[in-house]
């Protein structure tokens, strides 16, 4: 599968798009000649050029590197933040959906008070009483985003679980924790994997949403999200404070979500091209 | 005595069709009591819902009785290990992810037989009549016979005494099954070990067994040894399934 | 009596997730009004496959050639007029009844809206019709029984409504693959004497899959064997079951369990091949004990024999 995979031109393209974002937030920083919140009087909100290659803020900081360091933000907290939710999600739904009964009822209640809750006023609430850290914000965004996951998991565990080799497994003495762990969860991986890079995708959007209303990555630490509330007022006279962060995170949703369908139609082995008949 | 069963009834619960009905019970087996001993073949036959593999699955534990109970005798120390189960199909006898050789394993860690691993996996393969290089590849790489015969090796690593066949050729070819059941006759020889073969095929109980019990919606009609029984059948369950068998 | 459907040469070729893949080679057979064929062999011998070709039911990307076929006098250019022929004229029945029927409707439905597609029948005359119809094939009383819905029924009961919506295409040809598998002894021969019934009655033409060698020989009255995707035998049923000409027929009887069988039984040496690797010359050559020089060399054709027989096996050449 990983073959088909890798011959999808929307799986080239977007594996290509996230690597150079990835190459960007890791190298970036070191090679950018201006640091991100370092403040060039001499050039404030000036548009691109020769020694600001994007452009400055209207505060004189470099455009270029502070969406590089904004870059490194934006994928860590999306990255870490689905590898929270899927982690969470596969353990309570793998759990429901394997013991069933009162078990599975509780877990699913669970499941549909925690979707009850709007993220955005818990967010609130929580950054009235905490700092708005990057851990925090990671912490809540993956513990609000297992949900899906969960019911994902739960959905194939049920059907999985009643498969012949499984029925084998219990009959010669396998534990309840290595079937879901060692038969369930690898079998069950597929549709978790396509949801897990959708969610990076969504959760890079609601950094970035948070970012922008002031509740997310606290300024200077620049942030795509921040960056575009850095902009707001310069909107007329100042296209490239806007438009570049704007860009990025446009271009690493398209990239993810182009990762997530190829990923999806590999799954399903759609639309092959059977015309190359093996040598006979 | 191997394993013997007392008065042996499960009667599941089936909800009402809208959640204010009372559930329904259905009977799947009645006071089956039946005993297996060592060495020999044991054949359930009968028509389709008739039991047979929920007796199956309660002798492998799957399940859990109603009401009452199986004795294991003193030549089952650990059911989980001594009693195996073979299943009808074998596309899905194997978890697809793994290699043959990690689920042939898979039996020997949980009985913390890993010590010798290598030499348990290749004396059952080579009594099934597998090439040891199966065990580098995935399960859909074998045909369904060789797939089968694979179930079979993962049943032996860890030296059963009792093999639990439900329908073990019923969903393969004619050729192969009479190589599975070649084989089965084989493995009672050399390794000794019991055999309790569920099937609704007449003839192939007819040539396995050396006991029968007849079943027919749960209960056992008749029992015996497998000549007996088939040349002069008692009860009217008997005699349809013979008469069936007969007209092809 | 009449031929109704003759096929020569048809090659089926399946999409794989790894390219195409040959499934049925140069498969040639003609259906006789009231004679039932019986196309024999295991599993992946290519059976159904040519069986789904017929009335272009295979799965999208799938190629089909042929140098000829024919069906009620129309001569088929490609496959889309073979599908031109479902439901018109040709009919299915297949294997799982409970996959073959739309959970959502209740059987009588099922069969109304199979008379009114394929006959043009008015809602009243469909009604009327239809419980004729379940009458016919045994389910009794057809006024409750066509309310029922496929999961109320039983394996049993359902593939009957296959024959049922059969029957009301009124065809002249019945393609029936496996119709009796997954049933039990007594259920089988019922459902096999039915079509068999049926067959007789309307003078269908019936090509008749089935893996059951003694099935085969109860409702036959020609039988052709395939292997690896060719047929390798053909001939009345009687003559093939009794005295097979081609070793894997030969063996694939012998493997037969037989009332008397004790000890060891017969079976064939070697596994069947994979599609992709198929041995060069006859496909059977590597595990048959009589297999001459030139059987490892080139594929045979198919020699005529006496009685109407073909077999194709370089022991059989007519020279």
């Amino acid at each position: 599968m990983l073959r088909d995979f890798s011959k999808r031109k929307q799986a080239q393209f977007g594996l290509l798009l996230v690597g150079l974002f990835l190459a960007a937030s890791l190298i970036g920083p070191h090679v950018c000649p201006w640091q991100p919140d370092a403040v060039d009087e001499a050039h404030l909100l000036t548009p691109p050029g020769r020694s600001h290659w994007l452009g400055t803020d209207q505060l004189g900081r470099d455009i270029l590197s502070r969406l590089v360091a904004g870059a490194r933000i934006s994928l860590l907290i999306g990255f870490v933040v689905v590898l929270i939710a899927t982690a969470v999600g596969v353990l309570i739904g793998a759990t429901a959906g394997y013991f069933g009964g009162g078990v599975d009822n509780v877990l699913m209640r669970l499941v549909d008070i925690a979707l009850c809750f709007p993220v955005t006023f818990l967010i609130l609430a929580v950054i009235a009483v905490l700092e708005p850290s990057t851990v925090n914000i990671i912490l809540i965004l993956g513990l609000t985003g297992w949900m899906g996951q969960a019911r994902l998991v739960r959905a194939e565990v049920l059907s999985l679980k009643s498969r012949e080799f499984v029925l084998l497994a219990r009959s010669y003495g396998a534990s309840h924790s290595r079937i879901i762990l060692r038969h369930l969860v690898p079998n069950a991986a597929g549709p978790v994997i396509v949801a897990a890079i959708f969610g990076v995708a969504a959760a890079i959007l609601a950094e970035a949403g948070l970012s922008f209303l002031g509740l997310g990555i606290q300024p200077p630490t620049p942030s795509w999200g921040n960056m575009l509330a850095d902009a707001r007022s310069t909107l007329g006279v100042a296209w490239w404070q806007s438009l570049f962060p704007g860009a990025a995170i446009f271009l690493i949703l398209v990239a993810l979500n182009a990762l997530g369908e190829a990923a999806r139609a590999s799954l399903r082995h759609e639309g092959k091209n059977y015309e190359r008949d093996p040598a006979r | 005595m191997l394993l013997a069963t007392n008065r042996l009834t499960k009667v599941y619960q089936v909800p009402g069709s809208v959640f204010w009905q009372p559930p329904r019970s259905r009977t799947a087996l009645k006071d089956v009591s039946l005993a297996v001993e060592e060495g020999e073949t044991l054949g359930i036959v009968g028509a389709s819902g008739c039991g047979k593999t929920t007796l199956a699955h309660l002798l492998c534990r799957l399940i859990a009785p109603t009401s009452g109970r199986i004795t294991y005798g003193l030549g089952l120390t650990d059911p989980a290990r001594d009693i195996q189960l073979i299943s009808q199909n074998p596309y899905d006898a194997f978890d697809p992810f793994l290699t043959v050789g990690e689920s042939l394993e898979e039996p020997l860690r949980i009985h913390g037989l890993r010590k010798a691993a290598r030499d348990r996996i290749g004396q059952a393969l080579a009594d099934v009549r597998l090439d040891f290089d199966v065990t580098a590849h995935r399960p859909q790489a074998l045909s369904g016979g060789q797939r089968q015969r694979a179930a079979l090796a993962r049943a032996l690593v860890c030296g059963p005494k009792l093999l639990v066949c439900d329908e073990p050729t019923s969903a393969l070819d004619l050729s192969v099954q009479a190589d599975i059941l070649n084989n089965l006759a084989e493995l009672k020889e050399k390794r000794g070990v019991a055999l309790l073969f569920i099937s609704h095929d007449l003839d192939i109980i007819r040539h396995v067994s050396d006991r029968i019990c007849v079943m027919g919606s749960g209960i056992i009609v008749e029992e015996g040894m497998t000549g007996d029984v088939l040349a002069r059948p008692r009860h009217p369950v008997t005699r349809g399934l013979l008469d069936a068998a007969r007209r092809t | 009596m009449k031929e109704i459907l003759r096929v020569e040469n048809l090659t089926v070729r399946l999409p794989q997730p790894d390219g195409m893949m040959t499934v049925a080679r140069d498969v040639s057979f003609s259906l006789h009004e009231g004679e039932i064929l019986c196309c024999v062999g295991e599993s992946g011998c290519g059976k159904t496959t040519t069986a789904l070709a017929l009335t272009d039911l295979l799965p999208e990307h799938s190629r089909v050639s042929f140098d000829r076929l024919v069906f009620n006098g129309h001569v088929a250019q490609d496959a889309t007029t073979c599908a031109s022929w479902r439901g018109q004229g040709i009919a299915n029945i297949f294997q799982e009844a409970s996959a073959h029927l739309d959970p959502l409707f209740c059987v009588g439905a099922q069969v109304r809206e199979t008379l009114i597609t394929t006959r043009g029948l008015d809602e009243e005359a469909a009604h009327a019709e239809a419980r004729r119809l379940l009458d016919r094939v045994g389910l009794k009383p057809a006024e409750d029984v066509e309310r029922f819905y496929p999961h109320q029924l039983s394996g049993g009961m359902n593939q009957r409504v296959l024959v049922a919506l059969a029957l009301a295409c009124a065809p002249r040809v019945l393609i029936a693959d496996e119709p009796t598998t997954g049933l039990d002894q007594a259920l089988r021969l019922e459902l096999a004497g039915l079509i068999k019934g049926l067959a007789a009655e309307k003078g269908w033409a019936v090509l008749w899959i089935t893996h059951d060698i003694d099935l085969a020989e109860v409702v036959a009255d020609r039988a052709m064997v395939m292997y690896a995707g060719r047929i390798v035998e053909e001939g009345k049923a009687q003559d093939v079951f009794t005295s097979p000409l081609h070793p894997y027929t030969q063996a694939l009887l012998a493997c037969r369990l037989r009332k008397d069988a004790a000890g060891r039984l017969p079976s064939i040496y070697g596994e069947v091949p994979n599609f992709r690797a198929l041995p060069a010359g006859c496909a059977f050559h590597p595990r048959c004990a009589q297999r001459l020089k030139e059987c490892d060399k080139t594929i045979p054709e198919t020699f005529p024999q006496a009685g109407g027989r073909k077999v194709r096996c370089y022991l059989r050449r007519t020279v």
